[in-house]
This record gives C-alpha cells, structure tokens and sequence, in this order.
C-alpha cells in the first residue's frame, strides 16, 4: 500500500522508497527511510496533496511523492 | 577554487536590502540551517541589517553578508535540509561553505524539530570547519516540554551548543560573547555514523590529495552521491573506487542516498535517545493542529483564504488606500502643496519657467506617486503579517491541486504573492521551484500579477475615471489572476514549458506570532526602495518628460523657447509619429505613448507622467484627476468611448513587461536567450491583443461598429481557444538547462 491511500491519522511504517536518482534522495533527506513511523495528519480539500507527520515534524507532500512510499499499517 | 558550477550571487536589484560586500580580510562566521529555523531573525538581531525572512522555505535565495564586529561578518545563507548541489538555494549554500574562508559555522536549529535538524548537523560536520550549535526558539520548546540535556548532546556531537530565543533575544548575549572569542581555524572531519559506512567514507578519503585534507571527507561523499567535487581529484583510480563504494554501500536498499539518510538517522536516534525527554510527539492538542483544524478544513479552507485575501487587498487597494490617495493628490499636493510653492516662487521672484517646473514637474510629478505611500505600507504591513505567521504554507497546500492542472505546484504560489509586492523578489523566489518547467512558466507570468509600483496606476484610474464602478480595482487584481491561469495554459502547450512531474516536498510550520520587528523592517524596507525610487529614477524620468513637453521649436523665432501648449513640445513631436501604433487598442493621445514608455522605467511613472502631462494647473482649480479625464482620455467628449479606451490603456500597462529592473531579473533567471525573448515578445504581444479585444469589442457591444480592430480580435480569441482547445500537448521535453549567471 502507498503513503497517499493510507487514511487520515492511520499509523504506518515506511518499508520501501519506489523512486530514483534526485527524487528519491529528497524523499530520504527529508526523512522518509522505510523503517519511519508516519501518519498522515490532513489531507488538502481536493485531496491532494496530503500532510504527514513524523520524526517530529510535519511535512507537506505532493500526491506524485506519496505514491512512490509503500507503507504497512500498524495495528 | 575552480571549476565551481555555480558562483553564489549577490541580489543587487531595486527591491533587495543592500548587502554587505564580502571583505577577504575579515573572519567569516557562516548561519546555516533549516528553511523556518529562524536564522534570517537571529542574523537581523546581530546585524541590524535587514534581510526578507518568511515563514516557509526559500526566502534568502542567495547569500546576505552582514558586517558584525571589528573584523567579523556574518554571512546568511539560504535555508537548506541538505548539502547538495541539487538545487540552487542548495548549491549556493554548499560552495559558500566549501570556499576556504568560512572560519566558524553557526547551525542554528529549531529545537522543537531536532530529529529533522540534526540531519544537517551531522553532514556539516563533515566540513572539518568549526561549529557551534545554537538551538533556537528553546522557549517553544520548554512549552512543549522538550527537555534537552544540552551537556549531554554537547558531548555526543563533540561540538558547543547554545540555547538561544531569536524572538525574544534569550541567550544572544552568550552567542554574541561565544563569535567574538570562537576557536577559529579548521578541524578533522568527522563522520557520525555506523562503523561501516563511516569505513567506506575513510578508504575514500584517505586517497583524496591533502591540499584538500579538511574537505576530503566531504568531497569523498560528493563523489558517492555524484554531487560536485575538485575535478583534479578524479583520476581514473579514484573514479573506479567511488564505483565500488557506491555498489558496497547500496547493498540492498533503493539507493545509496537511502542507506546514507538512513545511517544519519539512525545515529539522531541514538542521539536523542540519551539526550532528549519529550512527552508524547503527537500533533494533537497543540495551538497549530487546533487552528489548523479550521484553517484547513475541508469546507472551510477556500472560503477562509478568499476572505483573507479579499480583505488584505480590499483594506489597502479599495477602502484605506482611496480614501488617503484621494486626499494626498487632490488635497494635499492639488490644493496646498503646489499653490503654496508656486505662490512662494512668485514672491521671491523666480522665473516663470523654474517656478513650473518646480510646481508642475517635480511636484506635481513625484507628488503624484508619493502620494501612493500610505496605501503601500498598508498593503506591505498585511502580506508581511500572513508571511511571517505561517499563513502562506497553507495557501500552498490548498491550492497545490488547483494549481497542478497549470502545470504548477502549491509552491508557485509564493512568487506570485510576493509579486504582488515587487516582481524583482517575485522573480527571484521562483529559483526554489523544484521543476524546470514550473519555473519557466512561473517566471513568464509573475509579473502579470499586479506589483505595488501598478496599484497606483490602478488607483488613479479607478478614482479618475471608474470611480462609477467600484469593483474596477479589486477587477484588476481579478484579472491578473486571470490572465496568470491563461497564459500557464497556453504555455504548457509548447514544449519548453512541458509540465513534469513536479515535486511537493515541503515543511508545514508551526504558527507563531510574527515578530514585530521583522514585520516592521519588511515594511520600511520595502517602501523605501518606493521612496529611493521615486527620488531618484521617477524624479529624472518626471523632468525629462517635462522639460520636454514645456520647451518646444519655434518656428518664427528659429529659436527653441517654452511653449504654452504641451501639443506644441518638442515631446510632442517625437511621440506623435509612435502614437498611431497603439491605435488599434484604443490609445490616440500622444501623452498616453509616452506614458506607456515611461512606464518602462517603473509603472509609478505612468502616473507621474500623465499627471506632468495633463498640466495639473492649480488656478484652475481642476485637480489631476478631471485633467486626466477631459484631456487625455476625452470622457467628457465621448464617455463610452472614453472608457473603453482607458479601460484598454490600464490593462496593456499592467500586463505588458515589466519594468526594466524586472526585465533584467527575467533575463537572468531564466537563462536562456531564447526563452528571454520569447517571454518579452510574448507579454507585448498577449498584453497588446488583450487591450485590443477589449477596446474593439467593447466599442463594438456599445455602439454596434464592427471594423477591422473586432474582426482580428475575434482572431485571436479564436487563435488562444485552439491552442487550449484543440492543440496537442508536447510530447518531450526540450531540456535547456538552469544557469546561474
């Protein structure tokens, strides 16, 4: 499942960054290394893009961005 | 240093604080840190030298050096997650700091956000250069019960740390004390990490020359990450070792960057482990989720940004700001300042042709666009309080979508609201736009977007002549929007402005309370620049246009001597033979073509010129405003007509090039010749049929005549409605790279 199906306040951990080269640098710089727990906070009025929080910040991403996380819920 | 890919430049446009330069003799204490960690507030505490800041990323796009002490500067960098050269703001602040000459490095991080923030540390660390740590907004972070064991800390990442409040100045005075008594000269580099990673970093340091000792650790992980390093590093040998580097530490994760970021944070959460307490990290229950909970709502969010926006342009444009324009040029300067001059010229037995000059010229002209004063500190005051308070983060995120189908994301929407201020700044936010074709497109239409120098065209002519249609102004601002969302359309057709996928990574800030201080140096320094501009540019441009539309050639004496009537200037003459080109849109008075050129050096000098044009002539007792009327547009001859012409007049200013020091900033950021021209030969073009289909079409729905001028505007409309219509989109991507110059 990615980042952006997850539901609004549903805990997940990232397990894998499905992207390349300068993108999936950004996505790691700014935190998103599988293993990350993450939730997703809000998602904007016309659905995209949504906010997350985790590692104790919050974080706009774009619908482009979100798709390429692949995350698990956690129960 | 050679081989640089980019040079980090100074902005040295009109609307940009005044910068220090770089003194080779003084020691260099360079601020880094997150976009939002506060450094532009703390660098503006220790310089008393203003630099923009706002509350979202991006905001010093280039380096700002400040004079501190004696033989100390303080140089501000751009705020960055990440040393890279991935991005301009990025590339700057890492070749800034890769030049030999930064003896100390201030890391200034949010101490609400250390988890993120450490990131960087731990790469800076890398630099060999000397560092103090300084955890800025420590009062926040006590208020959410943080507890940080700064000793602690201290000691794991073998670097000073300070607590400090950039706000309320907690704790500048220790850091004041720690800059002027730091230890400077370089350091070992270090790598904080996992042993193995930390190895591989070591072997490939270790067969980097020494003239590059302190560096070597850093330009071994450039090399890894294919950032830039010393080309005369990368002999065949070395280049086979990164390769295997790569390969060993990618292992089985997605990239390299992955098994990098994830070894950093890992570390950071050793780190934190031993050093930080902190209650429960979820967002709820803080004043930020709570009034988010509003601000974002589903329903909500739009109608609660339309009516901040509508109220931050309807309290400065329509209800403050014409209520003082009105009184400044028709009160102020029409009735007291210049009788008053001139009356005293008079006396004191000046000549005729100095006392006009003095009262209609430069008086009249200049006055006319101090006039504007109060309404742009209005204006100013109101877009700086929402920038400063974390406002315009959220306006990104709920109009990212809206904004994707031009081929843009949420972030675009900064430039173009700094724009509305001054498009120089506009123009040169677009750099943090991840995408190329974002930033082309971006550039292209931020200054369609009415900037402050074009309120007081639009207020003059909404008092002057639409004072019957009160939604004339706010209709401008509407229309700019408009006109932006047109042209992104039409520009997304052709292949250079071929939407890719554009990125949206980008931090959401905790609100807080903008600090006065900021605020009101936004502010002054911003209608400064207003003030220098018409002292210096506006006031030459306001006396060559009235020197020669008061002298003329006399035929009978053969002599050059005053005239009486402007028609017979020597301004006169040379606009006249240009004036038949903006025929077609409606404008048939020599002195509206000459404004339309003035206009080129700053849009307040439209206003400054028709006003010396249009004889503002105080016995008559007729103010600026009927002159503008009877004389150039000729409503009191032909009202509907009139109209329309004005109307037409207004909108091929407003949306035609910018002025010239917007001009330049254009040509430099997007850095193509070709793309240059074709963006002025686009905005003449699009701006001049716009008016002429409002000119034409408007005569033709009032009267019935239907000439040569509706039938090419029909053309036109139908040439745009095919291209967004029924012409195909671009297939690739023509890539014309980003430069710096």
């Amino acid at each position: 499942m990615n980042l952006y199906k997850l539901r609004i306040g549903q805990k997940a951990v990232i397990k894998k960054i499905v992207t390349n080269d300068q993108h999936n640098r950004r996505l790691c710089e700014m935190g998103f290394v599988p293993g990350t727990e993450i939730i997703v906070s809000r998602k904007a009025p016309l659905g995209a893009p949504i906010a997350v929080f985790m590692r104790g910040y919050q974080v706009i991403l774009g619908e482009k961005d979100s798709v390429v996380i692949d995350v698990e819920e956690i129960k | 240093m050679k081989n640089r890919p980019m040079e980090p430049m100074d902005a040295k446009d009109c609307c940009n604080p005044k910068s220090v330069t770089k003194n080779a003799d003084a020691k260099h204490v360079m601020l880094v840190g997150n976009p939002n960690c506060g450094k532009s507030t703390l660098f503006n505490r220790l310089c008393n030298l203003h630099v923009r800041t706002g509350n979202y990323p991006g905001v010093t796009v280039s380096r700002h050096v400040g004079d501190y002490k004696k033989g100390i500067q303080l140089i501000d960098l751009p705020g960055i997650y990440s040393l890279s050269s991935a991005t301009a703001e990025e590339a700057v602040a890492t070749m800034e700091l890769l030049d030999n000459d930064a003896e100390l490095i201030v890391n200034i991080i949010d101490s609400t956000s250390l988890e993120r923030s450490l990131y960087l540390t731990l790469e800076l660390k890398m630099l060999g250069v000397p560092m103090l740590v300084v955890l800025n907004m420590w009062d926040e972070a006590k208020k959410a019960n943080i507890s940080i064991d700064i000793a602690a800390l201290s000691r794991l990442l073998d670097t000073d740390i300070l607590p400090i409040s950039a706000a309320t100045g907690y704790g500048i005075d220790q850091l004041e004390e720690y800059i002027q008594s730091a230890p400077w000269g370089l350091k070992d580099p270090v790598y904080f990490g996992s042993e193995n990673v930390k190895k591989q970093f070591q072997q490939l340091a270790d067969s980097i020359p020494n003239l590059y000792r302190s560096h070597s650790l850093f330009y071994a992980k450039s090399a890894v990450q294919g950032d830039w390093y010393p080309q005369d590093i990368a002999t065949e040998e070395f280049i086979n070792q990164v390769e295997s580097v790569k390969a060993e530490l990618k292992g089985d994760r997605s990239s390299v960057y992955e098994t990098i970021a994830a070894d950093h944070y890992d570390y950071i959460a050793q780190l934190l482990k031993s050093s930080v307490k902190q209650e429960d990290l979820s967002e709820e229950n803080n004043l930020t989720t709570v009034i988010d909970k509003v601000c974002l709502n589903r329903y909500l969010a739009f109608p609660i940004f339309l009516v901040i926006m509508s109220l931050v342009y309807y309290i400065s444009v329509t209800w403050l700001g014409s209520i003082v324009t009105d009184w400044t040029n028709d009160e102020f300067f029409g009735e007291i300042v210049i009788p008053f001059a001139t009356e005293q010229m008079e006396k004191y037995g000046f000549s005729e042709w100095l006392t006009s000059f003095v009262g209609d010229g430069i008086i009249g002209g200049v006055g006319a666009v101090l006039g504007f004063v109060p309404q742009m500190v209005i204006l100013f005051l109101l877009l700086s309080i929402l920038e400063e308070c974390g406002y315009m983060t959220r306006a990104s995120f709920i109009l990212d979508k809206l904004f994707s189908y031009l081929g843009l994301s949420g972030r675009a929407f900064i430039p173009y609201l700094i724009g509305s201020g001054c498009g120089v700044p506009g123009l040169m936010t677009a750099r943090t736009l991840t995408s190329e074709s974002e930033r082309r497109i971006t550039l292209f239409t931020t200054t369609m977007i009415p900037c402050g120098a074009k309120l007081p065209v639009i207020i003059v002519f909404a008092s002057a002549i639409f004072n019957d249609y009160a939604f004339f102004a706010p209709g401008m601002y509407l229309m700019g929007i408009l006109i932006v969302i047109l042209s992104a359309s039409l520009l997304k057709k052709f292949a250079p402005f071929k939407p890719s996928s554009a990125q949206l990574m980008l931090e959401l800030p905790k609100y807080h309370i903008p600090s006065v201080r900021v605020v009101a140096l936004t502010v002054f320094h911003r209608v400064k620049s207003f003030v220098i501009k018409a002292g210096t540019v506006i006031f030459m441009s306001v006396t060559a246009v009235w020197l020669l539309s008061s002298f003329g050639y006399n035929s009978e004496e053969h002599s050059i001597t005053m005239v009486d009537d402007v028609e017979d200037s020597a301004l006169a003459i040379i606009a006249k033979p240009i004036t038949p080109i903006f025929k077609p849109i409606g404008i048939t008075d020599f002195r509206s073509t000459v404004a339309v050129v003035t206009g080129l050096v700053a849009k307040e000098n439209i206003v400054g010129t028709l006003a010396v044009l249009s004889g503002v002539d105080s016995e008559e007792d007729d103010g600026f405003f009927d002159a503008l009327r009877e004389k150039v547009f000729s409503i009191n001859k032909d009202e509907v007509r009139g109209l329309w012409s004005a109307l037409s007049f207004v909108v091929f200013n407003l949306f035609t090039i910018p002025c010239f020091a917007a001009v330049g900033v254009f040509k430099r950021e997007i850095g193509s010749t070709k793309l240059f021209i074709g963006g002025v030969v686009y905005m003449v073009a699009f701006s001049y049929c716009l008016a002429m289909c409002i000119y034409n079409l408007g005569i033709a729905y009032s009267y019935g005549e239907f000439g040569i001028g509706a039938i090419l505007s029909i053309i036109c409309i139908l040439i745009v409605l095919y291209i967004l219509f029924i012409k195909k989109g671009p297939k690739t991507e023509i890539n014309i790279p980003f430069k710096l110059s």
